[in-house]
């Protein structure tokens, strides 16, 4: 420990003359503006200067990797529902069960088991930023359905809960504003900034994703039937 | 006590800004990381979004018995609807429908090719599927009868739909070059043994079997699409 004191100063020609300064005389030391405390704590400090750079990228590939695991969860969660639907298993509101075994969908039982699919999100928030627009078309390749995001505002006024009967074209979309957690490096990839649905609009740091669905209603006439529309 | 030191051997020994140095030694690492994974990440829900579209290509297709032009233009928008919010317009889609005539043999019944898929020839042998596995795999291919059992294998017919996707991450941070995707996918039409194309869509004309066909033509769809069919 003396040996490396002893380098420490080596550079600076004042320094050993305030050692042997401080070493003679104990109120010369106690008074001196500059003191051979050492280098203790000093990589302590550095770390703290660096740490939330550190930080930010440890917890920024952590949320990176939850985000894409939902988009695929997402995407899983809106097929297999989707499938349900268009063979009759699940009937959605505006249509009547006639003799088969669908069960009736809300929204937010559609939400719910989307929410339960991906499991990383806190039921409460994923029932927010979960929006879905399922609608009839004349054809997939006529007027597309509104895109769920415009400028930075994922707004579910205007979507549909709809399956219509069978043989009709359906396209199911569903849209998470995920809410960025980690400040900084994943603000720039953020592309929604508020979710309005129901006449609330909540504000945040968002990234959408977003999952979508075609698919044509199988000729099952037990379990869907022609409903009033959206 | 007092070293003949130079400044360069000075800043050498100093053991002040280790952590700082350290970091910058590995900084470069670790945002590649981030990075990396964003890029990984995004081109990963490329290649799910690509398969599923292939697969609700082939389900569209092999709901119908018969299908008109503006059917299949309809059958490549919806499967091309699944890649939102990624863009579909570079994606090459091809339908084929192959159908066994019963003598242990397959062909191509029809076919339409998207972008940059060409389709198939018509009445052409088809022996292996997108996957490498042989059609004999996938489709009962002769007319046998067994233990009380009769077997036809004329005109039943598979689905299969082959994607092609060339996606480039948006931020490009290390995945700089288009990557490009395939799926392939079959699927057995649930309406009839097989899907006839094209058909003028009157009931009382509908496109002749497979098996019965002699010669091939050839139709282009609204969206750009080439179809091969036999007929």
């Amino acid at each position: 420990m003396a040996r490396t004191e002893g380098r420490r100063y080596d550079h600076d020609p004042v320094a050993p003359l305030f050692r042997r300064l401080g070493k003679t005389c104990r109120l010369a030391a106690r008074y001196m503006p500059w003191k051979p405390l050492g280098n203790r704590g000093a990589s302590m400090i550095e770390f703290a200067l660096v740490a939330p750079l550190l930080f930010t990228l440890i917890f920024g590939m952590l949320e990176l990797g939850l985000v894409y695991v939902t988009n695929v969860s997402l995407g899983n969660a809106t097929a297999q529902i989707a499938r349900k639907v268009r063979v009759g298993q699940l009937v959605l509101p505006g249509n009547t069960v006639a003799s088969g075994t669908g069960n009736q969908m809300t929204l937010s039982g559609f939400k719910t088991a989307v929410c339960n699919a991906i499991q990383l999100m806190v039921p409460a928030t994923c029932m927010t930023q979960l929006q879905v627009d399922v609608r009839v078309q004349s054809s997939f390749g006529g007027s597309p359905p509104p895109t769920g995001s415009t400028n930075g505002n994922l707004n579910a006024s205007g979507f549909c809960f709809y399956s219509g009967s069978p043989g009709n074209v359906v396209t199911m979309r569903a849209y998470m504003a995920w809410p960025i957690m980690t400040p900084g490096l994943l603000n720039m990839l953020s592309n929604t900034n508020s979710v309005t649905s129901g006449g609330q609009t909540t504000s945040g740091t968002f990234l959408l994703l977003t999952s979508s669905e075609s698919f044509k209603n199988e000729p099952n006439p037990n379990t869907i039937n022609t409903g009033n529309g959206c | 006590m007092l070293m003949p030191a130079t400044r360069l051997a000075t800043r050498l020994r100093s053991r002040r800004g280790t952590a700082s140095v350290e970091l910058a030694i590995v900084m470069p690492v670790l945002l590649s990381m981030v990075l990396g994974i964003s890029d990984v990440a995004m081109t990963t829900v490329a290649k799910f979004k690509s398969s599923n579209a292939t697969a609700t290509g082939a389900d569209l297709a092999t709901q119908a018995a018969n299908l008109q032009n503006a059917d299949m233009t309809d059958i490549f928008a919806g499967a091309l609807n699944v890649m939102a919010p990624l863009p579909s317009a570079g994606m090459g889609v091809r339908i084929t429908s192959v159908a066994a005539t019963g003598n242990g043999s397959a062909i191509v019944h029809w076919s339409c090719g998207l972008g940059s898929l060409q389709p198939l020839q018509a009445r052409a042998g088809f022996s292996k599927l997108a996957n490498g596995d042989g059609i004999e795999n996938a489709l009962n291919m002769s007319n046998f009868s067994g233990g009380g059992y009769n077997y036809s294998g004329t005109d039943i017919s598979l689905i299969q739909v082959e994607t092609t996707y060339s996606y480039t991450p948006p931020a490009g941070f290390v995945i700089k070059t288009a990557q490009v995707m395939t799926a392939a996918y079959i699927d057995y039409p649930r309406q009839a043994g097989y899907v006839g194309f094209p058909w003028d869509g009157v009931t009382t004309h509908p496109p002749p079997a497979p098996s019965t066909t002699t010669k091939t033509g050839s139709t282009t769809l609204s969206n750009g699409a080439t179809c091969n069919y036999a007929y």
